[in-house]
């Protein structure tokens, strides 16, 4: 096969949250140049279940870079090494034949390993459930046209809600703060007039909760927008820097 | 909790006050370092340097003690928040550190990455010469409330390790500040991509400057060049 790959993967590996985890390693065999980064532990996976080992754990959903799951340390990059990308749509062809992949999971306080390279990122969701969102009333849904939106105005709010809640930005961050990916939602919330009554509440509350998952704080270093498989800008930050100042400041509680 | 309390010891609020501090600080660095720019005006003879003359009417402002007063604050502040915050940031790791890290910065970006992540050493380094600085410079006027001359100034930076000592920790300031001002006015809220390039620009020239001018003046007297 003209497409093969051989690999060395220096896989990290923990049997539970409390558990000591080490590195192993594997030498998975017919790997192809056409296989992401998932489908290479699929078929090592495969491999080993066959062998009756203890199969590698990790996380994935979509494989389309939608869904932000699969986050994988790869050589100590957040997703790997292309920019713009998560770990389902890396695929070996991006390495050498005789390559070594050290694959550990997002390392920070805030996400504690559940199993080998899967972290449980409940602390994202409990994020989101302090502010992240719009309330609105249920029944018949309004007129779509009704609050009119300016174009740039939708379309830069766009750029920050594309954030898939992967948590790179964490992972990648020398401090693990969350900042990028707070920024994020609170940002094209508050740049849309139906986020605007909440804007205060929602700034204060998300950063609160934010502190007390225990990410870190921000020190401008950027390494999370360069991680992040979305490209969203660390112009959101300084947005919510500013809008959590004004809200401390202005807001009438 | 009060809402000041709240805000101010929230991960963004005590940035902001770490931005405030820092920048509030930068501030003085420029005014202190053109003021000390009079050591290099030629003395004539009989007649007393252009630096004692400066210090002396520098004491006289209005309002002298109270900016001193300001900037110790500005000072304390800084310190005990940034290292409030960066023990905490070291605490967000975790127990397990990575194996490997390796960046995704492009490679213009790699100095500033540096930079940003040698500011708290570059910082405590600063901390450590400010010690010795007052020491030099300001418990003389604490003690016999004489103020520093040109005399003095020059007859301290001629030991050869105060003159390195002050010469490095000066281009250490301009490193600090090479990050420190865009990270500043980040932490202020300024968002707007049209700007932040300025900013950025601004920071790294006013970082440079403020560096080289300060290390300017123990290299000098050190050389001989300035002179009592
Ligand atoms: C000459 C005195 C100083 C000046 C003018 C100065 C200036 C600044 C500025 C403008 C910032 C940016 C603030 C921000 O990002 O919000 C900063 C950050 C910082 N400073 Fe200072 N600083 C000084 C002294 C110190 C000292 C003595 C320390 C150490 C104890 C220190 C440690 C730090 C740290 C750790 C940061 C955070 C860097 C980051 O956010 O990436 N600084 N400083
Ligand atoms: S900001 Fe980017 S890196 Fe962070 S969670 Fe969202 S998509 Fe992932
Ligand atoms: S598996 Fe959904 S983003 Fe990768």
């Amino acid at each position: 096969m003209s497409n093969s790959i051989k690999l060395t993967l220096n896989i990290w590996r923990q049997a539970n949250r409390h558990a000591k985890g080490r590195f192993e390693t594997y030498q998975p065999k017919d790997l192809s140049t056409d296989m992401s980064i998932l489908e290479m532990l699929d078929s090592l996976n495969d491999e080993m279940i066959a062998a009756g080992k203890e199969p590698i754990t990790f996380e994935h959903d979509c494989r389309e870079g939608i869904c932000g799951t699969c986050g994988i340390m790869i050589n100590g990059m957040a997703h790997g090494p292309d920019r713009g990308t998560t770990t389902c749509q890396l695929y070996l062809r991006r390495f050498k034949d005789g390559d070594t992949l050290v694959l550990e999971p997002w390392r920070a306080k805030a996400f504690p390993v559940i199993k080998d390279l899967l972290v449980d990122r409940s602390a994202f969701d409990r994020i989101q459930m302090a502010g992240g969102y719009i309330s609105v009333n249920v029944g018949n849904a309004p007129e779509a046209n009704s609050i009119l939106i300016p174009k740039d105005v939708a379309l830069e709010a766009f750029d920050a809600a594309v954030c898939i809640g992967c948590g790179a930005c964490v992972a990648a961050c020398k401090n693990a703060s969350a900042m990028l990916f707070v920024s994020a939602k609170v940002g094209h919330l508050s740049l849309m007039p139906q986020g605007h009554p909440e804007r205060h509440d929602r700034a204060l509350n998300m950063i609160a909760q934010m502190d007390a998952e225990g990410f870190g704080s921000c020190t401008n270093t950027l390494e999370c927008s360069a991680a992040c498989p979305k490209e969203i800008s660390p112009k959101w930050i300084q947005r919510l820097n500013g809008e959590y100042i004004q809200a401390a400041t202005v807001t009438r509680r | 909790m009060s809402w000041l309390t709240r805000t101010f010891t929230s991960s963004v609020g005590k940035k902001f006050l770490a931005g405030l501090t820092g920048l509030g600080m930068f501030l003085f660095l420029i005014a202190h370092v053109s003021g000390n720019m009079t050591l290099f005006m030629k003395t004539k003879v009989g007649q007393d340097p252009a630096f004692n003359a400066y210090a002396k009417k520098l004491h006289d402002l209005p309002g002298f003690a109270l900016a001193e007063a300001l900037i110790l604050l500005a000072f304390a502040a800084h310190v005990v928040l940034v290292i409030w915050l960066s023990y905490t940031n070291r605490l967000a790791r975790g127990e397990q550190r990575y194996a490997e890290v390796r960046s995704k910065q492009d490679p213009q970006n790699q100095l500033a990455l540096f930079a940003s992540k040698t500011t708290l050493l570059g910082g405590v380094i600063i901390l450590v010469f400010l010690v010795v600085h007052m020491a030099d410079f300001r418990m003389a006027r604490f003690m016999d409330g004489n103020l520093i001359t040109q005399a003095k100034v020059v007859t301290a930076l001629q030991v050869p390790w105060r003159a390195f000592l002050y010469a490095i920790a000066s281009l250490l300031v301009g490193w600090h500040l090479f990050h420190g001002i865009q990270s500043g006015f980040r932490s202020l809220g300024m968002r707007h991509p049209r700007y932040m390039t300025y900013i950025q620009k601004f920071g790294v020239i006013a970082a440079v400057l403020i560096g080289a001018l300060f290390a300017s003046m123990p290299i000098a007297i050190f050389v001989g060049f300035i002179t009592k």
